[in-house]
């Protein structure tokens, strides 16, 4: 059947929209995508409801992992100066607690949004809706980091769907990449179609960092047949911690130090593949 | 290492994931944009962003009969004027694509094997229009791997040879498939598939010295 510019235009109405999201409807979940325009085409239906929304990158953090909660909350912002809408995920029972900052529209827009949600598959339909709302207003594309509590990977079936893009964050020590790929083998058995990526993070130099990526790379493809997408790498610095304790952003705390420019470029890794993905 | 040929059936998405994986180790500049996207009347299996801005169709299949190898091949055609023709409708309504104006299509086609015929065919198409690509589906770990193998001589705008080994092993000879670039030989010749990145010098990580707390007045 022959198709017209019409069939997919409803791609790319979220690029012509100019609004930006306002602080009062930001934690409203949204309504399913409607077809203004009347009934779903044979397209549509055949590409499901999902794909205009924004990608959702799934990063596992431990309840009580501060510093890699601050690196998400400031790749995060690093991601919003690129230009991208972005939005960061948190369960609800993170709320008070020292891994982030009050929720709502944060620096450079960049927003923090609890959500209640109990276990994996409310999580991912929580962040679901909220990537498809956040899609109509974002102009330049975005991406929607969502906090994924660790212990909740293969302990309920998760839907395969909705999440399948997923960074970790490893220390270089050989322990910290022993654990990694530990949970590295979870993560694959509950998503088998799962892209995973890598930026290691507390080094020194590009070689350290290189190095063990490397290292994890091989392993993974050695024994789950998984590749290892790089990331980069993160620098711990002392104007980490210092923005950890002051719940500043490093970036415009400190726009010169090593661990904004290693932030920023992690960000622009991360901004480039989702938009890699704007189309589903 | 992959050991075995593939056997039994294999679902598309199945195929699809394989072919991104084989696409992103030895085509890493080609920017996939969607999966299972609707052309004309038939999907893409993938659908591409090039290094010029262009707009690459990616469609593959598992039959090497000359019957669906040439309908493969007529859909790629198909495609490149389909993509033209909404070439400027994306580049306004989807600016954050990295479309480049009057950046003309591409596609690159998959197939086990393709006959003599259709690879004569391919020759008289404007480089690089149409790309033909062979590729063997094998089990690496219980999961399916595509090896995407070298291209031949009739592809690259020589004049084929007998010679040419069909199903040459891609480590057996330096990968000339165009669209992979440079990097993407040097991905290939090794053997891990996943590379590094870091936009980062070694002077980006220099600790400057902080302002000390003791020399500011109260």
């Amino acid at each position: 059947m022959p198709r017209d510019l019409a069939d997919v235009l409803h791609y790319f109405l979220p690029e012509l929209e100019e609004s930006t999201p306002s602080p009062e409807n930001a934690s409203e979940l949204p309504a399913p995508s409607a077809n203004p325009s009347g009934p779903p085409t044979d397209f549509q239906r055949r590409r499901g409801s999902h794909s205009s929304a924004l990608p959702i990158l799934g990063l596992p953090i431990g309840t009580q992992d501060v510093v890699r909660a601050a690196l998400a909350w400031n790749l995060a912002i690093e991601t919003a100066r690129l230009g991208a809408a972005t939005v960061l995920v948190a369960p609800e029972s993170d709320r008070g607690s020292p891994l982030w900052p009050e929720p709502g529209i944060g620096p450079l827009g960049c927003e923090l949004v609890f959500c209640p949600a109990k276990d994996i598959t409310s999580l991912y339909e929580a962040a679901a809706e909220i990537a498809l709302r956040r899609a109509g207003s974002a102009k330049r594309g975005g991406v929607v980091f969502l906090r994924i509590p660790p212990e909740w990977i293969g302990r309920d079936a998760a839907p395969q769907s909705l999440v399948r893009w997923f960074l970790f964050l490893s220390a270089a020590r050989h322990e910290d990449l022993r654990d990694t790929l530990a949970f590295a083998r979870k993560m694959v058995s509950q998503h088998p179609d799962a892209e995973i990526g890598l930026s290691v993070h507390g080094v020194s130099s590009i070689a350290e960092a290189r190095k063990a990526y490397e290292s994890l790379a091989k392993s993974m493809r050695h024994e789950l047949s998984q590749d290892l997408v790089s990331y980069g790498l993160l620098v711990d610095d002392l104007h980490v911690y210092r923005a950890i304790a002051a719940q500043r952003p490093i970036g415009l705390a400190h726009p010169q130090s090593p661990a904004a420019r290693a932030l920023g470029d992690v960000a622009r890794l991360i901004y480039e593949d989702a938009r890699s993905r704007v189309l589903g | 290492m992959a050991d075995l040929e593939w056997t039994g059936t294999i679902e598309s998405a199945s195929l699809r994931r394989a072919l991104r994986g084989a696409l992103r180790r030895q085509a890493p500049e080609l920017r996939l944009i969607a999966e299972d996207f609707l052309a004309e009347e038939s999907p893409l299996d993938l659908l591409a962003v090039g290094t010029d801005g262009e707009l690459v169709s990616v469609r593959i299949s598992l039959n090497s009969d000359p019957a669906s190898a040439a309908l493969l091949f007529t859909r790629g055609l198909a495609d490149l004027r389909w993509l033209r023709l909404r070439h400027q409708d994306l580049l306004k309504l989807a600016p954050g694509l990295g479309l480049e104006v009057g950046a003309e299509p591409r596609s690159i086609i998959l197939c086990p094997e393709f006959g003599q015929e259709l690879r004569r065919a391919a020759e008289n198409l404007p480089d690089p229009a149409v790309r033909l690509l062979t590729f063997r589906s094998l089990r690496q770990q219980g999961q399916l791997m595509l090896l995407l193998e070298p291209q031949k001589p009739a592809l690259t705008g020589a004049r084929a040879t007998e010679e040419t080994p069909a199903t040459a092993p891609l480590d057996s000879a330096p990968v000339v498939v165009q669209p992979i670039s440079a990097p993407a030989l040097q991905s290939a010749s090794h053997p891990s598939s996943s590379t590094f990145r870091t936009g980062l010098r070694s002077e980006d990580l220099r600790l400057e010295p902080l302002p000390r707390e003791s020399h500011r007045k109260a």
